[in-house]
């Protein structure tokens, strides 16, 4: 028996708008996503074409330019954070890459050249007419948890996790996060199969007569 | 195959159900609790990680169930005119794991509401009679704060002096001052000093994506611990599927399929049911039989109906000084219930509280903060990033909901959850009464946060977040009217309990949980002083 909720069952009732933007459960950790891409400067689990990501990146730094003595979103590769996170959240990957495809569409139509060749003035003008056509929000405020399918706000939202879940960010808007207890380092689950030597052997004490 | 039948089962391991199972398992009471969810470990909470933020749109700590969708949730489905957004959680210690612990009373007023105001109804115990149990609650589950408000009758002192306000709390209570307005310092479930095992709390913020520190109570390291030394007996992973009954039409147990998805029964001599106002019906209303077509204690009709989320609004203001909203415990450092009472000349009748609130980090605060703004993309992002991140203070709107039939909780005709258990479907519409409020608070809102000096205010409009779910079989002494008497017991079943915000009779214009676990200590004592009737 399939005891998680299916997505078949959620459809059928119509709760497509509140659950399709939602991702399923699994997380994409940010934490890793970082860790993952500062260490080669590459998405750890590619998720999108070359020209997906040339399309994401120019987009990414409309969202959040330089300015005000802050970075562009492309200065911290949000590009390779956002693609392994998407590589992890199948239904935030199927917004993303179905706002991009739209975004793209609509460069071709309206300027013959690809997004990223067109100006800065052209690629905003894109934007908010690409926002504007979205259908109204149903955003909720707690949580943004009944979000609605508004491809738009997806983007827009994962190129601003991206932005704020970088360390690098958060002194530059006066943010300190404090562990309240570390943790300790990670290590990997205990694995059994190291004790299959040791277990094949005899026994390694004295018995205490009477005991 | 039955199971080893014992005096009590409880099911659902929340606020009501944790305290219900300590108290009689201390008074020797052998008792089994069944909770759908596992235990939670304190280490894997988001809170320890720099990305916890994440977790308020998408993962296994979402507030809300259709976005977790774990195998330990059940769906939800909203409808109506407002169809809620339903927040609970899953797992030993229940919502407890996620809630704020604002830890405000029901006033004595609270229980007269039809007497004094003609609407709702009356509760069938009053204040005083409850007090003793909020009292004993308050010690069980550690609290910060200080007596002497004059909007609440006196209380004993505070088991913790109170949490510090901070710049932001400092600000907002001296705007109330300013407009001569009562505040007073909130109740948290929180400890500021060490307590009872327990670590003071260290400020930490993002209280509601879980407290490692275990400063916040949550039942899964209050209650818990101490019922299992007792000899209370918890399973985990146990999805109830029905409660049982037998030949007499007395509660027998409660089928319940394990982890494996092994079909179960647990018998015991009284089943209490603490699965919050939308779990509880749930459960009820699938537990169909011969004797009870219509679902276990449901002569009425009643099981289901008068569902209650409390009226919700947040206005943030946004101030040229730094207000640091994500530093310190996330909850509510102070509160007004100068607009609590009654008044006609407001538009409406019941009041409201005014919670003065904290925020959450950067990530939420560009997503849109809790008013559902985004910070603007494109060349004026830093500037308002800048304006607003650290900058806001928050006032909650946390109004009274009445009772309202068409109001319900219902079993989904067409959804079910992973063990082809119905879904719940949950109905909701707020009334006029409720809109008039929500706009009456919106002004006093921005009228405080002005005076507090605010350059601007950004209203989240009308919302219906349900972090609150009761009313759902509801408390009364005529069985024509109400689902369980005055100890939490069900009229048409002797040996059935239903305790937790579904037996509200009224939402009270405050956070439920104090008043969920002092109900629960006092149904447990009235179970136990009866217990020759079962035992």
């Amino acid at each position: 028996m399939d005891r998680n909720h299916t997505r078949r069952r959620f459809l059928e009732t119509g709760l497509k708008g509140s659950l399709i933007a939602l991702g399923s459960g699994s997380l994409g950790s940010a934490r890793a996503a970082w860790a993952d891409v500062r260490r080669t400067g590459e998405p750890a689990r590619e998720s999108l074409s070359s020209a997906q990501r040339s399309t994401l990146r120019a987009v990414a730094d409309e969202l959040i330019p330089a300015g005000d003595d802050m970075p562009a979103a492309s200065e911290l590769n949000v590009v390779a954070y956002i693609e392994t996170v998407l590589a992890d959240v199948p239904d935030l990957r199927e917004n993303i890459t179905a706002a991009l495809s739209r975004l793209e569409e609509s460069s071709e139509t309206g300027f013959q050249r690809p997004l990223h060749e067109l100006s800065p003035e052209q690629r905003i003008d894109l934007l908010r007419r690409f926002e504007k056509e979205q259908p109204t929000s149903g955003q909720t405020v707690w949580g943004q948890g009944n979000a609605d399918p508004d491809l738009f706000a997806s983007l827009r939202d994962v190129v601003y996790e991206a932005y704020y879940t970088n360390p690098d960010i958060w002194a530059r808007v006066g943010y300190e996060f404090h562990e309240a207890r570390p943790p300790g380092v990670e290590m990997a689950p205990f694995d059994e199969g190291i004790l299959s030597v040791i277990r094949r052997r005899p026994k390694n004490y004295r018995e205490m007569p009477g005991a | 195959m039955p199971e080893d039948r014992a005096d009590v089962l409880v099911i659902g391991s929340g606020a009501a159900g944790a305290a219900v199972s300590k108290r009689l398992s201390d008074r020797g009471a052998r008792v089994v609790c069944l909770e759908q969810g596992d235990w939670v470990k304190p280490a894997e909470y988001p809170s320890t990680k720099p990305d916890w933020e994440i977790q308020l749109k998408r993962g296994r700590f979402h507030f809300n169930p259709n976005v977790r969708r774990l195998p330990e949730d059940y769906p939800v489905v909203p409808r109506g005119e407002h169809p809620p957004e339903v927040l609970m959680y899953n797992a030993v210690g229940g919502s407890t794991i996620h809630w704020t612990g604002h830890f405000p009373r029901f006033h004595p007023a609270d229980f007269r509401v039809r007497a004094l105001d003609g609407v709702g109804a009356d509760w069938p115990l009053s204040y005083e009679e409850l007090e003793p149990y909020y009292d004993a609650n308050d010690l069980e589950m550690g609290v910060a704060g200080i007596a002497g408000d004059p909007c609440n009758p006196p209380r004993k002192q505070r088991p913790t002096p109170p949490l510090p306000l901070g710049v932001l709390g400092e600000t907002i209570a001296r705007a109330f001052d300013k407009l001569g307005w009562y505040w007073w310092v909130s109740d948290n479930a929180i400890v500021s000093r060490d307590y009872d095992g327990r670590p003071a709390c260290t400020l930490q913020g993002r209280c509601m994506l879980g407290c490692p520190t275990r400063a916040k109570a949550s039942t899964d390291v209050n209650y818990w611990p101490r019922a299992l030394e007792k000899g209370a007996v918890l399973k985990v992973r146990a999805r109830v599927r029905e409660i049982t009954v037998d030949e007499q039409g007395k509660a027998r147990g409660a089928l319940y399929y394990d982890a494996s998805g092994g079909l179960h029964e647990q018998r015991a001599r009284v089943v209490v049911i603490c699965c919050n106002g939308i779990g509880t019906p749930r459960l009820l209303l699938n537990s169909r039989s011969k004797t009870f077509p219509d679902g276990l204690a449901n002569s009425t009709g009643l099981v289901g109906k008068n569902f209650m989320i409390h009226p919700f609004r947040f206005v943030e203001g946004i101030f040229e000084d730094r207000m640091e909203g994500w530093q310190g415990p996330f909850g509510i450092p102070a509160f007004s219930q100068h607009f609590y009472e009654t008044d006609l000349s407001r538009g409406f009748v019941r009041g409201y509280s005014l919670q003065l609130e904290r925020s959450f980090g950067p990530l939420h605060q560009a997503w849109g903060g809790t008013t559902g703004h985004p910070v603007p993309w494109g060349a004026d992002h830093h500037r308002v990033m800048r304006q607003r991140f650290g900058h806001i203070i928050r006032v909650t709107l946390l109004g009274e909901d009445l009772p309202e039939e068409h109001n319900r909780v219902e079993l989904d005709p067409n959804v079910t959850d992973g063990y082809g258990i119905p879904a719940a479907r949950v109905s909701y519409t707020y009334s006029e009464n409720s809109l008039r409020m929500q706009e009456h608070a919106r002004k006093v809102a921005g009228e405080v946060l002005d005076a507090a000096g605010a350059d601007d205010v950004l209203d989240s409009g009308i919302i219906q977040p349900a972090f609150h779910l009761m009313g759902t079989a509801r408390m009364g002494d005529d069985p024509r009217r109400s689902v369980v008497n005055r100890w939490n017991q069900a009229h048409d079943v002797r040996n059935l309990f239903v305790v937790d915000g579904s037996s509200f009779v009224t939402s009270a214009a405050v956070n439920p949980t104090s008043t969920i676990g002092a109900l629960a200590l006092r149904a447990a004592d009235g179970i136990w002083e009866r217990r020759r009737e079962w035992m």
